[in-house]
């Protein structure tokens, strides 16, 4: 089944991981070609095409499970800008070329996600340190804070007695994060750099 | 949780209306200790999104997998499903093979020998091309029951683009997604030099639909010898070669064509 725009988008932004899988899913197969073409006619290899377009897939994901994708053109549009402003980025930092070959429309991308969250050592090493709680406390601090679920469906998902108790563990898990942070290394090193 | 907590986490969330966040905001200006427990929240949800996204890359890992796998394990089914039929074409399509292998060869013979070769690599693979390529019949779509696909076929079969590419906009869902249509697009992008889109069209094609593979990935090689980067032109014409039996006619396209790369 091909999906339109919205429905990827609708499906992405779902609570349920039937949905968005298939959205994932359909990403993949409908958009991954013209991926593949760019970065290997841009001096990448096969893995750097996964990589980055996994990397993009990751960015929309994030832009529409936080509510701050604005899209003023299409998926495919708006993927390949992100890819492509990616493989931008790591061709500049190894001091490859930078006139990019390619033959598909693009829009600019001020692309803070990436960059913020994903390559950023900081958040590496508070997500390690999320590793290292429980099951239960990485589950509803991810559902609150990654896929945004709201309380009512936190507690559903988690079997909770109620919604106050879903808020109140994640206030307490949210706590112990901090103190654990607060208290790391790692976290205060990345700190001075 | 005091108030200040909450508001910072409605802040960060975006929770807050403009006149509030603004209020906000002044307010870390004057209070640094508010705008460093601000920061220090932000770095913890910028890390729990950042162990979210670990989760959503493994899905994305799997995806990749099953596709590339899928793929493989349909070829090797497909392989053993083909029917018999395919056998008894063998000899036409052999004899079909040399006669485009003779035009071919003696286009290729008048084009290289009236020509001054300036510059030789590009020129071989335009001319490589030029003998290889050749349009998707869509002359033996069944089912072509409503009037907007007869006017599909009909308008690719006169090479009226054009308004191919109007029709096909204009049909439903389930016809645009029929993999024969998207082939026929694919070589009509192609043969306007879209070759980006075209690979897009081709991949969509050779990765969900098995049946089609062996002509995705043909078209997808002739994309590729057309951008002149001929090594991943022969590495799906390998996977041709590999994947399907000698009696399929792609793969005998696919062996004549590496032969002369």
């Amino acid at each position: 089944m091909e999906y339109t725009d919205a429905q990827i988008l609708q499906h992405l932004g779902s609570n349920s991981e039937k949905d968005y899988t298939l959205a994932l899913k359909a990403l993949y197969k409908t958009h991954f070609g013209s991926i593949q073409y760019l970065i290997n006619k841009n001096g990448g290899t096969e893995d750097d095409a996964k990589d980055i377009f996994q990397d993009g897939i990751v960015v929309l994901f994030n832009q529409v499970r936080q509510g701050k994708l604005e899209l003023s053109c299409s998926i495919k549009t708006y993927l390949y800008s992100i890819c492509r402003n990616q493989w931008l980025t790591k061709l500049r930092k190894n001091k490859r070329i930078v006139q990019m070959d390619d033959k598909l429309e693009f829009i600019p991308i001020k692309d803070t996600v990436y960059e913020n969250i994903l390559e950023s050592e900081q958040s590496q090493v508070i997500s390690g340190l999320l590793d290292k709680m429980g099951e239960e406390c990485r589950s509803i601090l991810k559902l609150f804070y990654f896929y945004r679920f709201g309380m009512t469906d936190i507690q559903d998902r988690l079997g909770l007695a109620s919604e106050q108790v879903a808020k109140n563990k994640k206030m307490k898990c949210m706590k112990r994060l901090k103190n654990m942070v607060l208290t790391s290394n790692a976290y205060k090193a990345e700190l001075r750099q | 949780m005091d108030v200040n907590e909450l508001d910072i986490e409605r802040y960060l969330l975006g929770e807050m209306d403009n006149q509030e966040a603004e209020q906000f905001q002044v307010s870390m200006k004057q209070n640094k200790d508010l705008a460093d427990e601000v920061a220090l929240q932000q770095a913890l949800m910028n890390g729990i999104i950042n162990n979210g996204s670990t989760d959503i890359k493994a899905t994305l890992e799997r995806i990749h997998q099953e596709i590339i796998k899928g793929e493989h394990q349909a070829s090797s089914t497909e392989i053993e499903n083909r029917p018999q039929k395919a056998a008894s074409n063998n000899t036409l399509y052999y004899i079909i093979g040399i006669v485009i292998f003779a035009i071919a060869g003696y286009f290729l013979y008048n084009y290289w020998s009236s020509n001054t070769v300036e510059t030789p690599e590009v020129k071989e693979e335009t001319t490589l091309f030029a003998a290889h390529y050749q349009p998707y019949s869509l002359d033996n779509v069944r089912n072509a029951d409503s009037d907007m696909e007869t006017q599909l076929i009909k308008t690719y079969q006169n090479k009226d683009y054009d308004a191919f590419l109007q029709t096909y906009g204009q049909l439903s869902e389930s016809n645009q997604s029929n993999p024969k249509y998207i082939i026929a697009r694919g070589t009509v992008l192609l043969e306007r030099d879209n070759t980006a889109e075209a690979l897009a069209l081709f991949y969509s094609v050779y990765s969900q639909n098995e049946l089609y593979k062996d002509a995705g990935l043909w078209y997808t090689a002739l994309c590729h010898l057309k951008d002149d980067n001929i090594s991943i032109a022969r590495d799906n014409l390998q996977r041709i070669v590999s994947e399907f039996g000698a009696d399929n006619p792609y793969v005998k396209k696919a062996q004549t064509l590496l032969g002369e790369l």
